[in-house]
């Protein structure tokens, strides 16, 4: 008969052994999405390992030019930190709208990752920023770029994901989180997206723009059609409906003939014009 | 104003603090010794016959007691509606069947030791059909298209009320004055927070008990009476504590089941189901298909109205038919309209039953007609409110129709204080400023709406009440009520308080017990204020005479009272008053207990004598963000003609979540089916309701002005609070972008095609 087997080791060198003896291995964080799955898991039989004994993993530091987010810290305390805010504000936002506020309690910012729900709302932003995370296995530590992992998550199968490292938003630069959902809270993103811009201080010309969108496959999706459009220009130049033409596009390139494909592909521009303003206000050159 | 001292005021629901602090036991909580638990194997496809089913997986299963199918299960068929001996109505249902109709449809059931296991076995039955039929989906391809689930074939029932004459009017009457709408409404889950669940046990003597979180324990005990033939006297139903209902919980599929299982196996039995179960396979409200015609003259008459529906019954017939003939009898209780006609057919479809759910078919017509009003306001640039103030009947009005007296109808009151307060002539200025221009538009909705208050003169609409004092003064009233969560029981606890100067703190209500309870028809039909409140005010009378009558008896041997002496007996402020002594109602009663040897007891029966209507008119502001689709209710007034509020917290808070309901019909609730008829929503994760941070603080306004025969002049809340609600939100979103979308719910992709 299978059976559900929880583990609490206290030590993260115990998870990693557990994670490489076990099979059908599953890691507990803020479980709000494996919850979802314990009935079909207790009947398949699984070996949980429970992370809440695991201590310093949840941590928030600015390390020179890299913000540093222990794996375990949830997406209520990352909403309100002052130093995420300020370096990093497009995940803060995007924290901030996360499930509900009971989800936010317990959720956690490696449980996103890890699980990699496809409108997993932190996704598009640290893939905007460019992000990297840490995974430990039995073998040894390494650095990864979130977009990396999100490509070959069979590699990173039993390790554990332990911090993350997102580059820090400088003063010439531009970070963005928009959400569309069929509900201002409590639901699922329709669609998702993630911007970081850098422009030249002395004229405001954007030289850079790297925006993902999620909710449209199972990774995130890059923009390229909008990046290129971006790149270049000073905001007084955009042209709003040619920057939603390229937002549609993109849409459209990555679901053609999907029931949804009509809707998200307008939904994406109410997205483009909460960017465009924020791109206003902040970055309107004078 | 009033001297009224417990009718009328915001006094807590009993019981609130024991839900509060989860202390409260549901019948999902209840366990007996040597209990099993029952799961449904639903069928999981939406249309197609048996061919075979082997349970011989699930029977091997450990702690597997028995599998039941349509082969070891009573094949009499019923219909979950059924509430009176001798009701005529079609039956269709059966316990188990060999013929699946809709998705939710209930094809086999296991019995085990735990609820796991019985969900384990579900999964090892292994059930052969003899083919995958065609869903039926579309209305109006179920009407024409030959195909039907049951004998009787589709349509199943026609019908049609008129009055007038429609077609010479609309013959006489210019094109340009006729305003024709054609409106689709959504099958609704009723998302009680409680998923149906009950609990049968066998007892003693061949009887059978079962507890359930019913609206209507006579009917489940009939049910189960006739489907097992037992007498009704071996057959107990107690009203479980319930976590809601909205209609939901109004028809009986479960327990006849449950009570079946228990007697075969002689061991208790509980069946709860999940929110995948509720959805699917127990009732919803009924999806319709409407077109309505409007003759207006050039000043805004109404001259006639001709309206066309198709009800979705869904796989059984159920109340389909029943539900029809109440929108019928709807369209003319509101405006003034000489000539009318109603006509409907109901269908079958393949997706989950329609049943009775709040409002019972009101909210779906007034949807219709209120939003075609809209239409004919603009097409004569009447304002809205306006061409509903020229057309609404006055008190007492004539229902053309020939329906029971509107009584004491005071929804002129109602819209116009809901104009004031919704300040909408201001709101309608600042949106002409505006325009309809830019990303987020905002517009501002009307409706106004009416219901029922019981079945006076169409059916059984009685209630029997045992309401006794006890030695100190403190009272037990023995009721059939269900208290579904409105705070029924507290608030006949205020009636019967009111009239006895007894504080309700003091009052015991209980619930329906089919056992030890008087009878009553049910809580439904927005009857337990208007109907069992006025019962409970009657019998609550009686005592209050016989306490009087038994103390005049007792006056004569008190100390100090002259024998030839007449005393005046009163009560006044809670205290009897002999002559110039007072007594507290300890004293007095515990001596005609001992004295008198008599108990203060009383027994009454009550028949309504009338079914006025109740009246809402609600106002919205919405805004609409044309690039998203997404609608946020910004404002939102709420006017009712109440009568009376016996508990204005109970009102308010019924309107709130009428209000909730409302909203999610007009913006967001829909059980959805792809093509192939298979459900899309099943979950609250996809099955989106309108919650906590999406609703708009609810601004309520009560007309009180007295209805004849309400308890206190009180009329019915329950069900009117969500009638005008979808109509007036739709309006109000159809105000902001200009164009007049019908088909419900106004979903984010529906707007954002609408617009491109």
């Amino acid at each position: 008969m299978s059976e559900l087997k929880v583990y609490t080791p206290g030590e993260v060198k115990e998870v990693l052994k557990l994670l490489h003896d076990k099979e059908k291995v599953r890691i507990l964080a803020g479980g709000t999405d494996l919850l979802l799955e314990l009935i079909k898991l207790k009947r398949e039989g699984c070996v949980l390992i429970d992370l809440s004994r695991i201590e310093g993993l949840e941590y928030i530091e600015k390390k020179d030019e890299e913000l540093e987010i222990g794996s375990l810290v949830t997406f209520t305390d990352i909403h309100d930190n002052p130093v995420i805010n300020k370096y990093a504000p497009a995940l803060a936002a995007a924290s901030g709208q996360v499930g509900s506020v009971q989800i936010r309690n317990r959720a956690t910012i490696g449980g996103n990752i890890a699980h990699a729900s496809p409108a997993a709302d932190s996704l598009p932003v640290l893939l905007a920023a460019g992000a990297r995370i840490k995974v430990l296995n039995a073998a040894g530590a390494e650095t990864v770029l979130v977009e990396e992992f999100l490509h070959n998550k069979d590699k990173y199968r039993n390790h554990l994901i332990t911090a993350i490292l997102i580059p820090v938003k400088g003063d010439n630069m531009i970070d963005f989180f928009g959400k569309v959902a069929y509900r201002r809270d409590v639901a699922t993103a329709r669609i998702n997206m993630g911007v970081r811009t850098v422009y030249q201080p002395e004229n405001g010309k954007i030289i850079k723009a790297s925006i993902f969108l999620g909710a449209l496959s199972k990774t995130g999706v890059r923009a390229d059609l909008v990046e290129e459009y971006l790149t270049g220009k000073r905001v007084d130049e955009l042209e709003r409906e040619r920057f939603f033409a390229a937002l549609r596009e993109t849409v459209d390139k990555s679901i053609p003939g999907r029931y949804s494909q009509p809707y998200k592909r307008r939904a994406i521009c109410g997205l483009g014009d909460d960017f465009l303003q924020e791109l206003q206000r902040e970055g309107s050159y004078e | 104003m009033s001297d009224l001292k417990y009718v009328g005021k915001s006094i807590p629901f009993k019981y609130a603090d024991q839900k509060i602090a989860g202390d409260l036991k549901y019948v999902s909580d209840l366990s007996m010794p040597g209990m099993l638990h029952l799961k449904l194997l639903t069928a999981g496809i939406p249309r197609g016959k048996v061919k075979e089913i082997d349970t011989t997986r699930a029977e091997a299963l450990d702690g597997v007691k028995k599998v039941y199918t349509f082969k070891n299960t009573p094949r009499r068929p019923f219909n979950g509606y059924y509430w009176y001996r001798d009701q005529e109505m079609i039956k269709d249902e059966v316990l188990l069947t060999d013929y699946v109709r809709h998705v939710g449809d209930r094809v086999a059931a296991v019995a085990a030791e735990s609820s796991e296991t019985a969900e384990r076995a579900c999964e090892l039955i292994e059930v052969e059909y003899e083919k995958q039929e065609k869903p039926i989906l579309d209305l109006e391809e179920a009407l024409v298209g030959g195909d039907a689930l049951h004998e009787k074939g589709n349509p199943f029932a026609e019908r049609e009320f008129a009055y007038g004459d429609v077609d010479g009017l609309f013959a006489k009457t210019p094109s340009e004055l006729i305003f024709s709408d054609k409106m689709e409404t959504p099958k609704v889950h009723h998302a009680a927070m409680e998923n149906h669940a009950c609990l049968a046990y066998p007892e003693p003597q061949g009887k059978l008990t079962v507890i359930s979180p019913c609206q209507l324990i006579f009917s489940v005990r009939l049910i189960i009476s006739t489907l097992l033939d037992l007498p009704l006297n071996r057959v107990r139903v107690i009203k479980g504590n319930m976590g809601g209902s909205f209609g939901a919980k109004q028809e009986t599929f479960l327990e006849p089941l449950a009570a079946f299982v228990a007697r075969d196996l002689n061991r208790p039995v509980k069946i709860f189901f999940n929110r995948r179960e509720s959805i699917l396979a127990t009732r919803t409200r009924s999806k319709i298909l409407g077109k309505v015609k409007t003759a207006v003259s050039p000043e805004g008459k109404i001259l006639g109205r001709d309206i066309d529906v198709i009800v979705d019954a869904g796989g059984y017939t159920s109340n389909g038919d029943i539900v029809s003939a109440a929108m019928a009898k709807k369209i003319s209780r509101l405006y003034r309209i000489e000539h009318q006609r109603y006509h409907s057919y109901s269908v079958h479809t393949t997706t989950p039953p329609g049943g009775p759910c709040r409002g019972y078919g009101s909210p779906q017509i007034h949807a219709l007609t209120e939003v075609n009003l809209d239409r004919a306001a603009a097409a004569l640039g009447i304002d809205r409110v306006e061409l509903r103030l020229k057309n609404l009947l006055h008190p007492h009005e004539k229902d053309l129709l020939g329906g029971p007296d509107i009584g004491n109808a005071r929804i002129i009151e109602a819209l116009e204080k809901g104009r004031e307060e919704f300040n909408w002539t201001r709101k309608k200025k600042a949106n002409q400023k505006s325009g309809r221009s830019g990303r987020y538009r905002r517009g501002i909705g009307v409706a106004c709406a009416t219901h029922v208050n019981g079945y006076y003169n169409v059916y059984p609409d009685f209630s029997g009440i045992n309401i006794r004092f006890y030695e100190d003064g403190s009272i037990l009233l023995n009721t059939s009520i269900h208290d579904l969560g409105t705070g029924a029981r507290t608030i006949m606890a205020q009636i019967a308080g009111e009239v006895l100067e007894v504080d309700p703190e003091q009052i015991t209500v209980l619930e329906g017990d089919t056992d030890r309870s008087p009878y009553d028809v049910g809580c439904h039909a927005s009857r337990g204020t208007y109907v069992i409140g006025k019962a409970v005010q009657q019998a609550a009378v009686k005592l209050r005479e016989l306490l009087l009558e038994e103390t005049k008896k007792l006056a004569k041997n008190l100390p100090g009272v002259k024998p030839e002496e007449k005393l005046e007996v009163v009560i006044e402020e809670g205290r009897i008053r002999i002559g110039s002594d007072h007594y507290s109602y300890q004293e007095i009663i515990s001596r005609i207990q001992l004295e008198n040897q008599q108990e203060l007891n009383v027994n009454y029966s009550y028949h309504s004598q009338a079914n006025p209507a109740s009246y809402g008119a609600h106002f919205v502001q919405a805004e609409v963000d044309t690039f998203t689709g997404l609608v946020e209710v910004k404002d939102y007034v709420a006017v009712h003609d109440v009568g009376q509020a016996i508990n204005p917290l109970a009102v308010k808070t019924q309107i709130d979540g009428g209000v909730q309901m409302g909203i999610g019909m007009a913006l967001m609730e829909e059980i959805d089916f792809d093509q192939k008829g298979y459900p899309l929503n099943t979950n609250f994760h996809d099955y989106h309701l309108i919650n906590a941070p999406a609703m708009p603080e609810i601004r309520v306004f009560l007309i009180e002005d007295k209805e004849p025969h309400g308890p206190y002049g009180a009329k019915s809340i329950g069900e009117i609070s969500t009638v005008p609600v979808a109509a007036a939100v739709v309006n109000a979103v159809n105000d902001a972008l200009g164009k007049f979308l019908t088909t419900l719910p106004l979903t984010p992709p529906r707007i954002i095609d609408a617009l491109y």
